[in-house]
């Protein structure tokens, strides 16, 4: 609190020999522009823009049964038919669209509620050490397990997927949030605007608050990844999205059942996830680097 | 030290009492008539009553919580209405498989993360380590749902070289049994043996930079001496903490890895008691999975404590 | 030099490898230790005065290398020697001591395993070590060494640290003791002990010590010889008599006029060194000072000069175009020294502490007990415009924490704290706003007390927006006047702080500060972070602030000597009390109580006998 912290600092100063970042608006875009970053990006709008267009020219739809189940790839079903004889392309997409709606979704609101509960830290300390509590317990729990704990509370679905997502990546952010704002607070140029009489808001507003925000964008990316492995787990299991619903997670369930019949019936829902999973993790590699490296 | 395991022990049983409340709590969120949920979709108005009377259902609920609560601590685990067993006795069928199920699995992920982590911690060639860590990255991005799908499709359906699933009994026929494990502890472990990994690498790595790791060189220590004696005690902190938390998650991993490679324990035990509206005994396997997590993490703070005396003698900083 | 030679060192060269590729950062190193004697290697940060040291035992980190020269140690050839050989003279022929003695030992094994640890790695069998350990923490000054060998590094305080660092490295009789800044982590009256320790040892074991450091004044008290590095090379070399009565390099000279020092006037403008000591990676052409140094010829700018013996009767090298003659020594005070007119004037007085108590509580838990631990208890103080009053204590006595207190960031739990005739308890919305202006605070660190997303010109501007204290068309022209208020150039405006060196960023600092057009600056440890020759500077510019704008100041120090130069009235405080308080010159020449004369004792270039029992107490107290 006072004087403890400055064993380190007190080896004399060579100057400038801090890495060089500029701390601009500019970091995001750089961040975008780096090889990864680039990469992840590509991936997931790719991801994003098959699922949106590809109905428009698929003869197909996702609910639609054919005559053949089963079916092997072919002209007419680019990726085969499913157990009923729908299309199991259509049913990709179909199923990739769920799962960006769920994460899209859930994902965002839980950063802001999550975000929120990290700053009650400042608040109150009671608040606090209940909401810390609460957030050990959420991160203990397995994704799983909590989801499942939802299913039993409320029908799976939809629904039960978006509150077990929303449940898991909350304390995260939560966490991220609180460990943000507790270390920009103990920094001196926060107390420093203080002495020079800047209003409260404005110390929060200007000075603070961007750090928390790009904290938190960082972590967006990986959690976006995060909510589609729970949904996935959810749906293997059977307690997350329910048929006739296609979603990635139930597809590579179904499909599972036929993975020697007609193995793409699994493995291409797989794939979607590999990409939008694999995609995340660059982006967010790629913002912790140009972001966050002070 | 016994004050500070005392203290964490009963920190865990206060979490254990609060998780237990939701627990019991989630019932009453669901929409419906308990008892008839209770007593499954397709039971007679008959049962439905007894049951509502047995479990008083006609009282308070904070004296339903309590009353049930007591029946726990005597050990009375309840009946499943779906299946007309005791929970107990349908726990005691199904925790071999479990059992077993998590320790290969943990193993596993002990040994795959440590020898990723001093791989890429100690290793020279660039090319190694970049090797280690793009297997580290796709590992990461593979949830056992995933990864364990694949490895059916690898070795079950292309090469046929491992059954796809199912168990056997370990003691009548152990190379059967041992051969249908290997798949579904590698899915378990493969996704979160890579964060043990590169934690251990980033601690040792930062370890070594540490001015200790001099005063040790110093006095003439040989490098393999000061890994072992140095390094090494003092990296191990971080991933032990994640290694307690990994292995409570492992618990979420089995429901997947059963649910995959259709092996009945107490995994599939849960799901099929949530998908029959079973929610008695979904309770008491949900407050299991609960309980193992605590101590899970209970255990990896008293190795924490037993490795850094500063811990242990509760010093802030 | 009759006596046997424990180390020589002859035209040692080191290489950094950066992304850039190869950097010499040491060339042309050389000297020798003869047995049972202390050479002093001093230097700032970058003068390669540590990769010198690291070099010796063969423990360069990885990024550096030696490209040039020999070592021998003991007469042989530490380059030539395999890796097992050089590890077993370490730690046995060959002791280390480091800066920070925390970070240099182990958490997680007792002192006892710890010492332990270095006599069996050299054969000694373990029931042996055990004893001999207990014996070797005796020797070092650690009390009760029976029951103390059984604890771990954090329940020991700095000095005691330094102290079990020193027994591990001395535990088998070392032919030679390296210790790297051994001091300099630790607070003064400490590092008194700790010197008066290696000075001991080194007659009791009859062991050489290259003792490395920032301290020319460290050097005058122990050392025999000295060697002054500068940019990577040795500027200076001779017997510490010879270098200290006559600087032959302006660098030494100036370096050693820099450093605020008790045996000179009060009030006295320090002469200071301009600009900084360079990067590694770029380092100018010629003699290497040349851009900073008062006597630069044409030749300094182009050719490198060589060191040159301008002893007498003992050798004494100097690397120097304008050395030819002993540099006068002392030259006359630097012109802008203005301020003997003003010690007369008293100021107006404009804040007012009256039995200040300040205390840390921590709430009640399920099972802790409430605590209140009182950090200031029962302060009162004065200061006035125009004057300066020195606060003056080491870590932990609770300075900080009332300097805090002072403008604003913590409440005193009770007392009175008016400034210019207001007080933050009672004060209204816009009293408050008024108090704000009228005190400004000036950080120990200078890069954590700037906003690292603001640029240097958002930094200034925004206390006159937040306090609309110039137009829109006004501002940028102020914000211009705050920085060369400060003598930093205006091309450093649209800077980021980690862009700039320490010295400039505390100059930033201060030029916030000023923004509010504040009467009062209470600076903590304004200088302490800074390499020596720029703490000079910044000594000075706030001295000419306070004489140009008549600010009044409390400047908060842990080391008598730096408020010096710049105070005209001095608190001591110990233990959340002052113990003493006067003016500058009555406490220097006059100290009443026994802390300010163990203060003093320690200082630089003090004149005071040092009381000797005191300083291995007040070691005890700090833990």
């Amino acid at each position: 609190m006072s004087t403890t912290a400055f064993t380190g600092a007190e080896s004399v100063d060579g100057g400038g020999q801090a890495p060089v970042v500029p701390r601009s608006r500019g970091r995001y875009w750089r961040a975008v522009r780096s090889p990864r970053g680039a990469i992840g990006l590509a991936l997931v709008a790719f991801v994003i823009l098959v699922s949106v267009i590809g109905p428009f020219l698929l003869s197909y739809g996702p609910f639609e049964q054919g005559p053949n189940s089963l079916q092997q790839p072919g002209s007419d079903h680019l990726m085969g038919t499913d157990e009923v004889g729908r299309d199991l392309l259509a049913r990709v997409l179909a199923g990739t669209r769920v799962d960006l709606i769920i994460t899209l979704v859930a994902v965002p609101v839980a950063a802001v509620i999550g975000t929120l509960l990290g700053l009650v830290a400042v608040v109150s300390r009671v608040a606090d050490a209940v909401v810390q509590r609460m957030f050990d317990v959420l991160i203990g729990v397995p994704a799983v397990i909590l989801g499942i704990g939802v299913a039993i509370a409320i029908a799976p679905g939809m629904e039960s997927v978006m509150i077990a997502i929303a449940l898991v990546t909350m304390p995260i952010f939560g966490r991220q949030a609180r460990g943000a704002l507790l270390g920009q607070l103990s920094l001196d140029y926060v107390a420093a605007a203080e002495v020079l009489g800047y209003p409260r808001r404005r110390i929060m507003m200007r000075h603070i608050l961007p750090n928390i925000v790009d904290v938190i964008f960082v972590r967006f990316a990986v959690e976006m990844a995060h909510a589609i492995m729970i949904e996935g787990g959810l749906s293997v299991v059977g307690l997350g999205i329910q048929s006739p619903q296609p979603s990635l997670g139930s597809m590579i369930k179904d499909g599972s059942s036929y993975l020697f019949e007609t193995p793409l019936y699994a493995l291409a829902p797989i794939f979607v996830v590999l990409l939008l999973v694999v995609g995340y993790f660059m982006v967010s590699d790629a913002l912790n680097q140009a972001v966050l490296r002070t | 030290m016994t004050r500070y395991v005392l203290r964490q022990v009963m920190s865990g049983l206060a979490v254990l009492l609060a998780t237990s409340v939701i627990v019991f709590g989630l019932l009453h969120l669901a929409p419906g008539d308990p008892a008839s949920i209770l007593a499954g979709p397709d039971a007679a108005e008959d049962t439905i009553a007894a049951i509502r009377t047995e479990m008083g259902l006609d009282q308070h609920p904070v004296a339903q919580y309590l009353d049930w609560l007591r029946q726990l601590l005597t050990g009375d685990l309840g009946m499943s209405y779906t299946l007309g067993q005791p929970v107990s006795e349908l726990i005691g069928q199904r925790i071999g498989s479990t059992l077993q199920l998590t320790v290969t699995a943990t193993f596993l992920m002990i040994l795959l993360g440590t020898a990723m982590g001093v791989g890429l911690a100690t290793s020279k060639s660039r090319v190694i380590k970049q090797g280690i860590d793009s297997m580290a990255t796709l590992a990461l991005a593979m949830p056992p749902f995933v990864s364990g799908v694949l490895l059916i499709f690898l070795f079950a359906v292309v090469w046929g070289v491992l059954p796809s699933g199912g168990e056997a009994s370990l003691l009548g026929e152990p190379a059967d049994a041992v051969s249908r494990l290997i798949l579904p502890s590698i899915a378990m472990a493969l996704p979160t043996a890579p964060v043990l990994g590169r934690l251990l690498a980033t601690e040792m790595r930062r370890t070594r930079d540490q001015e200790f790791v001099l005063t040790a060189q110093a006095k003439g220590a040989s490098t393999r001496w000061i890994t072992w004696r140095h390094v090494v005690p003092n990296s191990l902190g971080p991933a032990i903490v994640e290694l307690g938390i990994r292995v409570g998650h492992l618990l979420g991993g089995v429901v997947v890895a059963e649910a995959i490679f259709a092996r009945a324990g107490l995994g599939s035990l849960l799901v099929e008691a949530v998908q029959t509206r079973d929610y008695r005994l979904a309770q008491v396997l949900l407050l299991l999975g609960i309980a193992v997590m605590i101590a899970a993490q209970l255990a990896t703070e008293v190795c924490m404590a037993r490795l850094d005396p500063r811990i242990r003698l509760g010093v802030s900083s | 030099m009759t006596e046997q030679v424990v180390l020589d060192v002859r035209n040692l060269g080191l290489e950094l490898s950066l992304e850039s590729g190869g950097v010499p950062v040491v060339s042309g190193v050389t000297f020798s230790v003869p047995a049972g004697q202390i050479l002093g290697v001093v230097g700032e940060s970058g003068s390669g005065k540590s990769l010198t040291a690291l070099s010796i035992g063969r423990m360069l980190p990885r990024a550096a290398t030696v490209v040039s020269g020999s070592i021998h140690f003991q007469g042989r050839d530490m380059l030539e020697m395999p890796d097992a050989e050089v590890a077993a003279l370490r730690g046995a022929e060959l002791g280390m001591v480091f800066q920070d003695p925390l970070a240099f030992l182990n958490p997680l094994m007792t002192v006892g395993q710890q010492i332990r640890e270095v006599l069996v790695l050299h054969g000694m069998p373990k029931d042996k070590a055990e004893v001999r350990a207990v014996e070797l923490l005796e020797l070092v000054g650690v009390r009760d060494p029976e029951k103390r060998k059984d604890d771990y590094p954090h329940t020991f305080s700095g000095g005691m640290r330094q102290r079990v660092m020193i027994a591990i490295a001395v535990a088998n009789n070392p032919a030679l003791l390296l210790a790297d800044e051994p001091t300099s982590a630790l607070d003064v009256t400490v590092q008194e002990g700790i010197l008066r320790l290696l000075a001991r040892l080194r007659s009791e074991l009859g062991m050489a010590l290259v003792l490395i450091t920032h301290d020319m004044s460290l050097v005058e008290e122990i050392c025999d010889s000295v060697m002054v590095m500068y940019a990577g090379r040795v500027v200076e070399q001779g017997s510490v008599r010879d270098v200290i009565r006559e600087p032959r390099h302006p660098y030494t000279r100036e370096l050693m006029r820099s450093t605020p020092r008790l045996d000179r006037p009060t009030r006295e403008r320090l002469p200071a060194i301009a600009g900084k000591p360079p990067d590694v990676t770029s380092r100018p052409d010629g003699c290497r000072f040349h851009p900073r140094c008062p006597l630069t010829m044409d030749r300094c700018r182009t050719d490198e000069p060589a060191l040159v013996d301008r002893g007498t009767d003992t050798p004494h090298h100097a690397a120097c175009w304008a050395a030819a003659e002993p540099l006068p020594a002392s030259t006359p005070p630097t012109p802008g020294s203005s301020r003997t007119s003003q010690t007369g004037s008293e100021g107006t007085p404009i804040l007012d502490v009256q039995d200040v108590y300040v205390s840390y509580q921590r709430k009640a838990r399920l099972w802790r007990q409430p605590d209140e631990r009182p950090v200031v208890e029962g302060v009162s103080l004065r200061a006035h415009s125009g004057r300066a009053l020195g606060l003056v204590g080491e870590s932990g006595c609770g300075k900080s924490t009332l300097a805090r207190t002072i403008v604003g960031l913590l409440s005193p739990s009770s007392g009175r704290i008016s400034i210019d005739g207001l007080q933050w308890t009672h004060a209204s919305r816009e009293e408050r706003n008024r108090l704000r202006r009228t005190v400004q605070l000036v950080f120990q660190d200078p890069y954590l007390s700037l906003n690292p997303r603001q640029t240097v010109r958002q930094i200034l501007t925004e206390p006159l927006v937040v306090h609309g204290l110039a137009s829109r068309e006004r501002r940028q022209s102020r914000v211009g006047d705050l920085i060369s208020h400060v003598g930093l150039p205006v091309s450093l405006l649209d800077r980021y702080p980690y862009q700039l060196s320490g010295g400039q960023r505390q100059r930033v600092g201060i030029a916030r500060a000023l923004a509010v057009e504040p009467q009062l600056i209470v600076a903590d440890e304004p200088v302490s972070a800074l390499d020596v020759s720029v703490q000079a500077q910044i000594i000075n510019l706030l001295a000419d602030l306070r004489d140009e704008l008549d600010l009044g100041y409390v400047v908060i120090a842990h080391d008598l000597s730096v408020v010096r130069h710049l105070c005209d009235e001095v608190a001591v405080m110990r233990a959340g009390k002052i113990v003493e308080h006067g003016p500058t010159s009555e406490i220097f020449s006059a100290p009443q109580h026994p802390y300010t004369l163990s203060l003093l004792a320690a200082s630089p270039g003090s004149p005071w006998a040092r009381p000797e029992p005191a300083i291995d107490a007040v070691d005890e107290v700090t833990e």
